[in-house]
């Protein structure tokens, strides 16, 4: 038994423990997430050794799936060891003598499933059963565990790392290499990219909603939303085809006076052709916020006239202000190691009007390196002994602290000084895109980044620090991230619009905000007001604020289970409210067609109005 | 001054705290055997005792105990009939003394064959050296029914200098809080939270789970225990943590119980004093609720404020509740005459409405709380309150106040067209204007609405 869940006295009266329920209020606790998830069945193991009141769970951690999952699934799994399968998913294995080695619970046996989505995993002589239901693309990496000749037991198997903060070991029979094949099947279906196969988003076939997949996000309605194109900024199609710059959109909103011939000229002046373009626009006081690479400065310090003049057409828009914030995300010892790759920043001298501040965020290796070691910090196992200095040691908080003071910094020039902010690192894409690397084995592990998890997790501290300020709630994010890896949804598939563009991802696949959009109720933060928070919200980004975002990080530990699962009560609060609301109405109907029934009837005299009290 | 609806200084009585625990009275009494407080002076005139054990017995066992603090009844469950009981360290000393009547009176509890724990909240090795010193613990020989379980929390002193490193590091205000979470692990506070708070589960657990009485004791009996027994009982029983049953825990398990508050609490929580009586031991029971309270939103009564509102009558205060340090001091001080009990002051409703949880739905059940070191939080609300700004979170909980009341309204306007489509269809009926059988349709709709009123059996998925 695992020596540090929770309360672990050393002495312990003989039997005085044996499982002990975490909560004894509902049988049922929600996971936060749909895509993959694990049932715990009787965690406490009837010996006395330790399963303390805190740490034990033996209700059977009942996989909930958010609706529409639910009823995509195509038939309800017959007998104990049918998967369930999605509309387009097939079997591709099936073994049926494998363990699961659950770091909490210990070995499992039962059936493991691999299908061209995911692994599925049900336990046969436990009741109620464990079930692991694993997307393939949440798999980071596979690895055989012993060879034919291992000795003890569970020696021989498979291991599986994965994205989602945990890694999964299942052990084989040692007879026959009964693992080859299940390992095999992971490894093609897991990394269709490397295998030439599709991803599994081009064969899901359910659709949801009104089949509007994709006209969520409109560009041009999302410009006219900022006002775009007005009196300085106009819409421009020079990037079409994508010939301005592969990786941006088709549209770019960019000064108005800047013509297609200076696009191209500036866009020569940065690193991967990504020129500065419009992101937002402050709504009063026009202030803007663009984004780019790196300009193209080197070892020789090249300038360029059409780059300068750009930026001063940026500047000029916004007439509240005579100076314009250039933002590198960059620490500044990095930036002048990029001038010997070409790269480097704009120097004072050229272009005058504007001020350089670094921002400090570090590159993806170190971010990876950090969520490495918040991995190891969070799973399996946690130390309680140095839980907090083992989280201050992997720098995560201490990242998303930069991340989050760099945006609150660039949101206060913007507001506060009404003054223009171009914000830029060295590709333009790592601290403002994101590279997941779906699809992909190991190879490409050196270009991944978590930059995408970053983002989530700050708007997330963001969610801590002002409840009532976002409409979503924490399970919506991690959907989100869920569904960043699980590859059932076209949304993040590939690197920009042109590849998008290119694999028909509109068109094929399912669109991951259709998906939310039509359970809008599981993702609702009931304590949304949207009048308290108006304005710009500036968080504090501050080491003593930020939090490890345990609800994520820590998720598949049986001890962060929810002790009362508030956002079940809150679903379904939220749901009797609207019961109670339409009812209301209906019966206000249904009163006033009796009071006018009552009224037509001319001979009975009325009888006084009964009291309504 | 306000008007005092119920005299706080009469609330808690031993009298009607002992009608809580009715389902034990056949085995249990109220002894006056310390109304002089010559027996123990820090145990209050009434304590409850077992029904088997006369007052003389009590006398002698009392000379055996640290302080006369003999073992008294704390709180009974009724769930497992089984019962809690408090005392301080046994005088057994290096020879390995022994008492007969504390003997019998501890046996007392225990039916032909039943077995009971006695949680020491001090480590084996601190009980030794205790021992040699004139204190020790209950030898097995000697109380062969009962099982000693050692649950080391650090003794009160070291309380102290945690508290001041954690409030430093929370205070400091240097830009490069580099290091704010391992000073924060350094000053071992959430370590002392996690130790009482498992102890406390250790305790509700054997008697809930196991079904077997427990005695608690350290050495003195006046901190680390009060803090298990207090915090056991808000994991066992629900009416704990109500308004009232926590305010009436906090009177018995408190400051009836003897937790010297003016020594402890003398000067401000946070001050760096050589005062080697200081100690914030309340702090810790308060901070211990806390933490369970926000693992477990729901099944409270009381607010975060309430509980900070408590603490901070704890260190300085209008009223008297928290002076002194014994019943026998309030007594002689004059107390309850010259001062205003807190709980008068706090039990008017215009006061407790703003101390009132919206989300609470009462909870019957035992909650077993997690102290998994990510369970454990800094509590924001009282350590960083200078430092960080709780006005968002002030919000959060207004809009839960404003759902909440939208909803009793939504309810009640439900309810009252109901009646008014009832009274209407009556007189339709009367009238002739409408046949019976629609009446059964309404009906039917009437239905409906109650079920709805449940909505965890209408919704549950």
């Amino acid at each position: 038994m695992m020596n540090n869940r929770g309360i672990a006295p050393e002495i312990k009266p003989k039997g005085v423990v044996e499982s002990i329920s975490l909560s004894n209020r509902t049988a049922h606790h929600s996971s936060p997430s749909n895509s993959s998830k694990e049932s715990y069945a009787s965690v406490g193991s009837p010996s006395k050794s330790l399963c303390s009141s805190a740490s034990t769970s033996s209700e059977n951690m009942n996989p909930y799936e958010t609706k529409s999952l639910r009823e995509a699934v195509k038939s309800a799994p017959a007998s104990a060891d049918e998967c369930p399968l999605l509309e387009g998913e097939s079997i591709k294995d099936q073994e049926p003598d494998v363990t699961y080695i659950c770091p909490y619970t210990g070995a499992v046996r039962g059936m493991m499933t691999v299908t061209n989505y995911k692994i599925f995993f049900k336990s046969v002589d436990k009741e109620p059963a464990l079930v692991l239901d694993v997307p393939l693309g949440v798999v980071s990496q596979v690895e055989k565990i012993g060879g034919a000749t291992s000795r003890g037991v569970n020696a021989y198997g498979i291991e599986i790392i994965c994205k989602d903060m945990r890694n999964l070991r299942f052990a084989h029979k040692q007879e026959n290499h009964s693992r080859r094949k299940v390992f095999d099947k992971i490894q093609l279906y897991a990394f269709p990219l490397t295998n030439k196969l599709p991803f599994f988003a081009f064969e899901f076939k359910e659709r949801y909603g009104n089949g509007e997949d994709w006209k969520v996000y409109d560009p041009i309605k999302e410009l006219r939303r900022m006002g775009v194109p007005n009196e300085s900024w106009r819409i421009s199609r020079a990037n079409e085809n994508y010939q301005l710059c592969d990786s941006y959109p088709s549209l770019v909103a960019v000064p108005k006076i800047a013509t297609d011939q200076d696009l191209y000229k500036v866009a020569e002046f940065r690193s991967r052709q990504r020129l500065p373009v419009l992101s937002w626009i402050h709504p009063e006081s026009q202030a803007t916020i663009t984004r780019s690479s790196q300009p193209l400065v080197g070892m020789t310090g090249k300038t360029s006239k059409d780059d300068e003049r750009y930026v001063q057409l940026i500047m000029d828009t916004n007439a509240q202000s005579h100076k314009l914030f250039i933002m590198d995300a960059r620490p500044s010892v990095n930036a002048v190691a990029n001038k010997a790759r070409g790269g480097g920043f704009e120097s004072d001298g050229a272009y005058q009007i504007a001020e350089l501040i670094f921002l400090d965020i570090h590159n993806i290796h170190v971010m990876r390196e950090s969520l490495r070691k918040l991995k190891d910090v969070c799973f399996p196992t946690i130390d309680d002994a140095h839980w907090l200095s083992n989280i201050e040691s992997t720098s995560w908080l201490n990242h998303i602290k930069i991340i989050l003071a760099g945006a609150v910094r660039i949101a206060d020039k913007v507001e506060s000084n009404k003054t223009s902010v171009l914000v830029h690192c060295s590709d333009g894409w790592d601290r403002t895109a994101q590279r997941v690397g779906h699809g992909e084995d190991k190879h490409s592990d050196a270009d991944r980044s978590p930059v995408f998890l970053q983002f989530i997790d700050c708007v997330w501290q963001m969610t801590q620090q002002f409840p009532n300020a976002f409409e979503f709630n924490e399970s919506f994010l991690i959907t989100i991230l869920d569904h960043l890896y699980s590859c059932l949804f076209g949304t993040f598939l590939f690197n920009c619009e042109r590849e998008r563009v290119k694999e028909r991802v509109q068109e094929l696949t399912v669109s991951l905000w259709s998906f939310i959009n039509c359970q809008t109720e599981e993702f609702t933060n009931p304590l949304y007001a949207a009048h308290i928070h108006q304005h710009v919200l500036l968080p504090v980004a501050s080491v003593r604020r930020m939090e490890v975002w345990t609800g994520y990080y820590c998720r598949w530990n049986p001890r962060m289970r929810p002790q009362e699962p508030i956002h079940i009560r809150n679903r379904e609060l939220l749901v009797l409210k609207t019961q109670l609301q339409r009812k209301v109405e209906e019966l206000q109907r249904e009163l006033s067609a009796r009071n006018a029934r009552l009224n037509l009837q001319p001979s009975p005299p009325r009888v006084a109005t009964p009291d309504v009290a | 001054m306000f008007d005092v609806i119920e005299n706080g200084w009469q609330a808690f009585s031993a009298e009607t705290e002992f009608n809580r625990f009715k389902e034990c009275q056949e085995d249990w009494r109220i002894s006056y055997v310390n109304k002089d407080y010559k027996v123990c002076p820090t145990y209050p005139q009434a304590v409850f005792v077992p029904k088997s054990v006369e007052d003389e017995t009590i006398i002698k066992a009392a000379t055996f105990r640290q302080g006369g603090r003999f073992p008294v009844l704390s709180y009974y469950h009724k769930d497992s009939k089984t019962v809690l009981m408090r005392s301080s360290q046994p005088l057994s000393g290096p020879n390995g003394k022994r008492c007969k009547e504390d003997e019998r009176l501890v046996n007392s509890v225990m039916g032909m064959g039943k077995r009971g724990f006695i949680v020491d909240t001090r480590a084996q090795g601190v009980a030794k050296i205790a021992q040699s010193k004139g204190g020790g613990f209950e030898l097995e020989a000697h109380y062969p029914q009962w099982r000693r379980i050692h649950q080391p929390i650090e003794r009160r002193t070291s309380f102290h200098d945690s508290l001041i490193k954690m409030i430093e590091a929370c205070n400091d205000s240097s830009s490069s809080m580099d290091k704010w979470l391992s000073k924060l692990e350094s000053s071992n506070w959430l370590t002392h939270v996690k130790d009482i708070i498992t102890s406390s589960c250790v305790v509700a657990q054997s008697m809930d789970k196991e079904r077997v009485s427990v005695l608690v004791h350290g050495s003195e009996g006046t901190d680390t225990t009060l803090l298990v027994s207090s915090l056991s009982q808000i994991i066992l029983d629900h009416d704990c943590r109500t308004v009232t049953g926590f305010e009436a825990l906090i009177e018995r398990e408190w400051i009836q119980a003897g937790h010297p508050f003016r020594t402890r609490c003398n000067k401000s929580a946070y001050a760096i004093t050589k005062q080697r009586q200081e100690s914030p031991v309340f702090l810790l029971f308060i901070d211990c609720v806390w933490q369970i309270w926000q693992q477990f939103p729901c099944s409270f009564e009381f607010s975060e404020k309430f509980l900070l509102t408590l603490f901070q009558h704890s260190y300085s205060s209008q009223f008297g509740t928290f002076l002194c340090n014994n019943e026998r001091e309030r007594l002689h001080c004059k107390v309850a005459d010259r001062t205003v009990s807190l709980w008068s002051f706090l039990n008017r409703m215009e006061i407790l409405q703003d101390f009132m949880n919206p989300m609470y739905e009462p909870n019957p059940a035992v909650i077993w709380p997690s102290v998994a070191p990510q369970s454990l939080m800094v509590w924001t609300g009282l350590y960083l309150r200078g430092v960080i700004d709780q006005t968002p979170q002030d919000e959060a909980w207004k809009e839960i106040y404003k759902i909440r009341e939208y909803d009793q309204e939504l309810r009640s306007k439900v309810n009252k067209l109901r009646r008014q489509l009832a009274s209407l269809e009556r007189e339709a009926i009367s009238h002739g204007v409408v046949s019976p059988p629609v009446q059964k349709a309404a009906a039917s709709s009437g239905d409906g609405i109650d079920n709805m009123a449940s909505p965890l059996v209408n919704n549950s998925l």
